[in-house]
């Protein structure tokens, strides 16, 4: 709804920039009508000051009654320049109307000199970009010419060339003052007809020719140019406007391309008693090319990577959500993460023609055992927490995906513990720039990092965000910013599995063997002591009855649970069916020289162990001793 | 596991070290029999030994027996997780301790 919203408004941009033209308009000639009002204004004070002087001469009625009223009305736009009345449709025509009345007045009043006049009415249409406007200009000015024309003859100041006889030889001609004479439009008519009379020549008619059509002749040629030059102005206002409008349009599609990239990249991060996932991206432009991605494949291994891609802008951004989408595709499908990337790499080469490289590297942990494989396509070096410090893991090197077909990936394994984590970034972290061009740099990363061991990943995120965003100043972010780490946080159960020879010493092996994981869990060395015991009790009945004299195999699996914190282990023997808790309990009471040492094992474990269970299942003596940490 | 004797006339003193299990039994078993020939106080140093199994029991016992007739065993630094066994399995009684 919101990105309708924005293309409707596109597409109101030239109706909405036509009608801030006209606003810019309707402005600047209220202020042209101001100029003229003060102007005319300042004329007729001084005709009323100079007139009967030998400087200026008119008694004209017209501009002692029509001057203040076309200076009043004039005036009157521009204090309505701030008013809503601007915005009317209206206004335009009304202005328009002003100043043809104006000028038109003026022209009556004084004929000689104003035909300039009506060039104002048509320059100032112009400036609508409209050609209705300049029509009306135009229609209105050949009208007001005609009108003001034979009007002037009668009622404006004297023309001796419009009449066509001159003031000193017309009194005597005519037997008047001169007064009676200049100012009275009948004794004008007189002389007209008298004229026509004496040289049959139609003084009307040579008004017309000599003057009329010569004035409406120059404006009709400034009517033309101003049609060219509004017209001109219109078509690049209106592909100025479609430009914006394009530009709009494309910024628009680009921020709906942003969105629908940004809702293909998980942001979900689960957080969970087993571990936790975080992922952060920072586009440097609408539409970037880094993406990182998590999910689980069908064995409940979470598999996650990150991926950036050479190109920015909307080639790496197509290119970024194809190897997002192969990646995940082949890693639920294949097994070898080194395989996920030569497939995906395969995919990538195909009509690669633009050149457009992928660097990836891909984690899948197994949530039971904290086993970790990583696959690197030429991609930064993560960097990995353990033991509460973090350090660069460098994988093999790989190469980029999309530029050789036959690349052979390569898989690392690592074991993670409890408290481990494990961050991938893009280069847009380490090679961020400030504005003296230095690097952020991966010792900045590692060492900011190793200041904050005992943060969670989203204050680490926080914190290198921040640090980042402060090295790079007033520098502008040049590369998408992404990352995403995981955490582990050890497995609800573990469960692991050793097979021994039957062979006294490997009592040692099956306690090493057990120790291991006992010891990430808990440092309760009286339990581990009581369970050492109890392995010593039950693998040497084992090797004791279960093959003898034969050597066999035994089974120990443990599974540790955390919540509450407990061991199990199982001891597995294919040998005779042998139920260790059958034997009689040794009295403990008895001295040392009535003793026997018989049953003394079994009776330890007993005491020990929070359970101890015996079952003999498909030719298997099992054994389970189970023991709350 | 670790077995240091000291002789000192007819005394044996036998600092254990590590764990005492049905592994390392039968090596201090063959230490100690050929070494208990007039001893008429036998001392056990188990500072440093960590836990031990009943094959460890079995061997104090015999001992113990062994001592009974020619002499005295006495048994020092035992730690918690092993008094914890012999408490529980009785041999608090058969035994004597001495720090």
């Amino acid at each position: 709804m919101k990105d309708n919203r924005k293309l409707l408004m596109a597409d109101d941009f030239d109706i909405k920039s036509f009608k801030e033209n006209e606003m810019a308009a309707n402005k600047s000639l209220s202020v042209a009508a101001f100029a003229l009002a003060i102007f005319l204004a300042v004329l007729w004070i001084l005709i009323m000051v100079l007139s009967n002087t030998r400087i200026l001469h008119t008694s004209n009625r017209l501009v002692h009654i029509g001057f203040p009223i076309a200076f009043v009305l004039l005036g009157i736009p521009f204090f309505q320049r701030k008013r809503k009345i601007m915005e009317h449709p209206g206004f335009k025509y009304a202005l328009l109307g002003l100043f043809i009345f104006a000028i038109s007045l003026i022209n009556i009043a004084e004929p000689v000199h104003s035909i300039l006049g009506f060039a104002i009415i048509i320059v100032g249409a112009c400036h609508y970009y409209s050609k209705s406007m300049l029509r009306v200009a135009f229609i209105g000015s050949l009208i007001m010419i005609f009108i003001s024309l034979y009007a002037g003859t009668f009622l404006g100041d004297w023309d001796a060339n419009l009449i066509g006889i001159s003031e000193i030889s017309a009194p005597s001609f005519l037997e008047i003052t001169k007064e009676e004479f200049v100012d009275n439009p009948h004794t004008r008519w007189l002389i007209i007809r008298k004229l026509f009379e004496e040289e049959k020549v139609n003084r009307y008619l040579n008004i017309f020719v000599n003057y009329y059509l010569t004035r409406a002749g120059a404006i009709t040629i400034i009517y033309l140019i101003a049609l060219q030059l509004s017209g001109r102005t219109y078509k690049m206002l209106t592909s100025v406007s479609q430009n914006v409008k394009k530009e709009e349009r494309m910024a628009n599609e680009l921020s709906l391309a942003k969105d629908i990239q940004l809702s293909f990249i998980p942001k979900d991060f689960p957080n969970n008693d087993e571990y936790q996932i975080l992922g952060a991206i920072h586009s440097a432009k609408e539409v970037g090319g880094d993406f990182y991605d998590y999910f689980q494949n069908d064995k409940s291994e979470v598999i996650f990577d990150i991926g950036d891609v050479s190109g920015k802008g909307i080639p790496g951004s197509l290119t970024m959500m194809r190897a997002k989408t192969l990646i995940k595709s082949f890693a639920l499908k294949t097994e070898e993460l080194s395989e996920v990337l030569e497939q995906t790499n395969k995919e990538l080469c195909e009509n690669n023609d633009s050149n457009v490289f992928v660097t990836a590297v891909i984690g899948k942990i197994n949530l039971d055992s904290g086993e970790m494989v990583l696959s690197n396509a030429a991609h930064n070096p993560p960097l990995l927490k353990r033991n509460g410090k973090f350090e660069y893991l460098i994988l093999p090197k790989g190469f980029v995906l999309g530029g050789f077909d036959s690349i052979i990936y390569k898989n690392t394994k690592i074991q993670l513990f409890e408290g481990d984590q494990i961050i991938f970034y893009t280069d847009g972290v380490t090679e961020a720039m400030n504005e003296k061009d230095e690097m952020f740099g991966e010792e900045r990363l590692l060492k900011l990092f190793n200041d904050n061991t005992d943060k969670s990943l989203k204050e680490l995120f926080i914190l290198a965000s921040q640090a980042i965003e402060k090295f790079r100043g007033k520098a502008e972010q040049s590369d998408d910013i992404t990352a995403i780490g995981f955490e582990y946080k050890g497995s609800e159960v573990m469960t692991r599995e050793i097979v021994v020879s039957t062979l006294p010493e490997n009592v040692d092996v099956l306690s090493e063997f057990v120790n291991s994981y006992l010891n990430k869990y808990t440092t309760n060395n009286r339990a581990i002591a009581q369970i050492n015991v109890a392995i010593d009790e039950l693998f040497s009945n084992i090797v004791k009855f279960a093959y003898h004299p034969e050597i066999g195999k035994a089974t120990l699996r443990i599974e540790l649970r955390k919540n509450p914190l407990s061991i199990t282990i199982t001891f597995i023997d294919h040998g005779r069916p042998f139920n260790p808790l059958d034997i009689a309990s040794p009295d403990v009471y008895k001295s040392a020289e009535e003793r026997n040492i018989g049953g003394l094992g079994i009776f330890i474990v007993k005491k020990t162990m929070d359970e101890i269970t015996y079952e003999y299942k498909g030719g298997q003596n099992i054994l389970t001793i189970k023991k709350h940490l | 596991m670790d077995i240091i004797k000291t002789f000192d006339g007819d005394t044996l003193t036998i600092a254990l070290g590590g764990k005492l299990d049905s592994n390392s039994a039968p090596e201090l078993e063959a230490e100690l029999f050929k070494s208990l020939e007039g001893i008429k106080l036998l001392i056990w140093d188990f500072e440093k030994l960590y836990y031990l199994s009943s094959a460890g029991l079995r061997i104090l016992l015999s001992t113990q027996k062994i001592m009974n007739k020619q002499g005295k065993m006495i048994l020092r630094h035992v730690n918690e997780i092993i008094m914890e066994t012999f408490d529980m399995t009785g041999f608090t009684s058969i035994l004597t301790f001495e720090d």
